[in-house]
């Protein structure tokens, strides 16, 4: 059966289908190799990529400072910055995304529930207080305009964020709404229906 | 100590205990500014003039509340010499585009990117081809929303911390 697109929410990550013709690796400047982080070894390049690579110097500044937001070291953990990633993807109805960051969430922390309550009551789901906390927060900063305030940073302390750890949260939810906008133009998820 | 473009929009007074946590993210920080450069003033706009670029940004950040990014966009607008009256009156989120159908295709997909996401797929894309938008463009100009979404939350994050 042929693929179709993904409408709804889920943990099975679908394929990202571009919109945008991707640049071919082997016409590639110097300059995109290099924002592709192409080596001898890292020949393996996504169509995501490729599609970004037309627009090099966002694409070389962009990689990095996604990856020290999601997997740098210190703060937040790993599992909670992938909530804030989903919460933002839900608002931002971003499929890839949330498929993607919620399959990390539950690898990192077995809690399948809480991503099942996200993806059927999404911004009014009911989850237990830590993780309540932290998903409101996300999907408020991720509104337009965001409507986060004082009473959402209180609630993150009280489950027991300090800065540090808010500050991580923050940036893995306002990452994801920039993310959450390339995936939605440049293309759309795609799966073959089970 | 970091002091650039996200410092002094979300107004980060040194020496503050904020400005003391946000030091052991300064490579994050840094990393945003050179995107910030990267999408507003790169060293191949493509079709996308530096002074387009910062209508569209003042643009956003009017839409997302945020008049004091507004005002560091516009202060970029008005120091560009790229800018025309067209351009200039297109910052206020409140006038739209008429006349060329390029720059009205190019503003409606920021507005569209930057209020409703999920709206901006294939069809969005066929549009922006329509009106001769070249892909190269329509990905510098997904790179210029993007971006702007993702600095206007933090700003406002980082205030509600610096107040909080």
């Amino acid at each position: 059966m042929d693929e179709t697109p993904v409408r709804e929410f889920t943990v099975q990550v679908p394929r990202w289908q571009p919109h945008i013709r991707p640049i071919r690796l082997e016409d590639a400047t110097p300059e995109q190799r290099e924002a592709l982080e192409v080596t001898p070894s890292n020949t393996k390049v996504s169509d995501y990529m490729l599609v970004l690579a037309h627009d090099p110097q966002s694409l070389k500044h962009r990689n990095p400072l996604f990856n020290d937001i999601m997997y740098g070291p210190g703060g937040l953990s790993r599992a909670d910055r992938e909530l804030g990633a989903v919460g933002a993807s839900e608002v931002n109805r971003c499929i890839y995304c949330a498929a993607v960051h919620a399959s990390r969430y539950i690898a990192l922390t077995d809690q399948a529930e809480v991503i099942d309550k996200i993806f059927e009551d999404e911004a009014e789901a009911v989850l237990p207080p830590r993780e309540q906390a932290l998903f409101n927060y996300a999907v408020r900063l991720a509104a337009v305009p965001p409507v986060v305030d004082a009473s959402h940073i209180a609630a993150l302390r009280e489950v027991g964020l300090d800065d540090l750890e808010i500050v991580d949260l923050t940036l893995s939810a306002a990452i994801f709404c920039w993310a959450n906008r390339l995936m939605e133009t440049l293309g759309q998820p795609m799966a073959t229906p089970s | 100590m970091f002091d650039g473009v996200i410092w002094t929009v979300a107004g980060i007074v040194a020496g503050s205990r904020l400005a003391a946590t946000l030091d052991e993210r300064r490579e994050i920080l840094h990393r945003s500014d050179a995107s910030h450069e990267a999408v507003m003033t790169p060293r191949d706009p493509g079709g996308l003039s530096t002074a387009l670029r910062a209508t569209l940004a003042t643009r956003i950040a009017v839409r997302n509340a945020d008049p004091r990014l507004a005002d560091h966009y516009r202060a970029m607008l008005e120091a560009d010499t790229g800018r025309t009256p067209e351009l200039l009156r297109l910052a206020s989120p409140e006038e739209a585009p008429t006349g060329d159908a390029w720059l009205v295709a190019v503003v409606r997909h920021a507005d569209l990117l930057t209020m409703a996401p999920q709206d901006s797929g294939a069809p969005e894309v066929e549009a922006l081809r329509a009106a001769g938008v070249v892909d190269a463009d329509i990905v510098r100009l997904t790179q210029l929303v993007g971006f702007l979404s993702y600095q206007v939350r933090l700003a406002a994050a980082l205030r509600l911390l610096q107040d909080t």
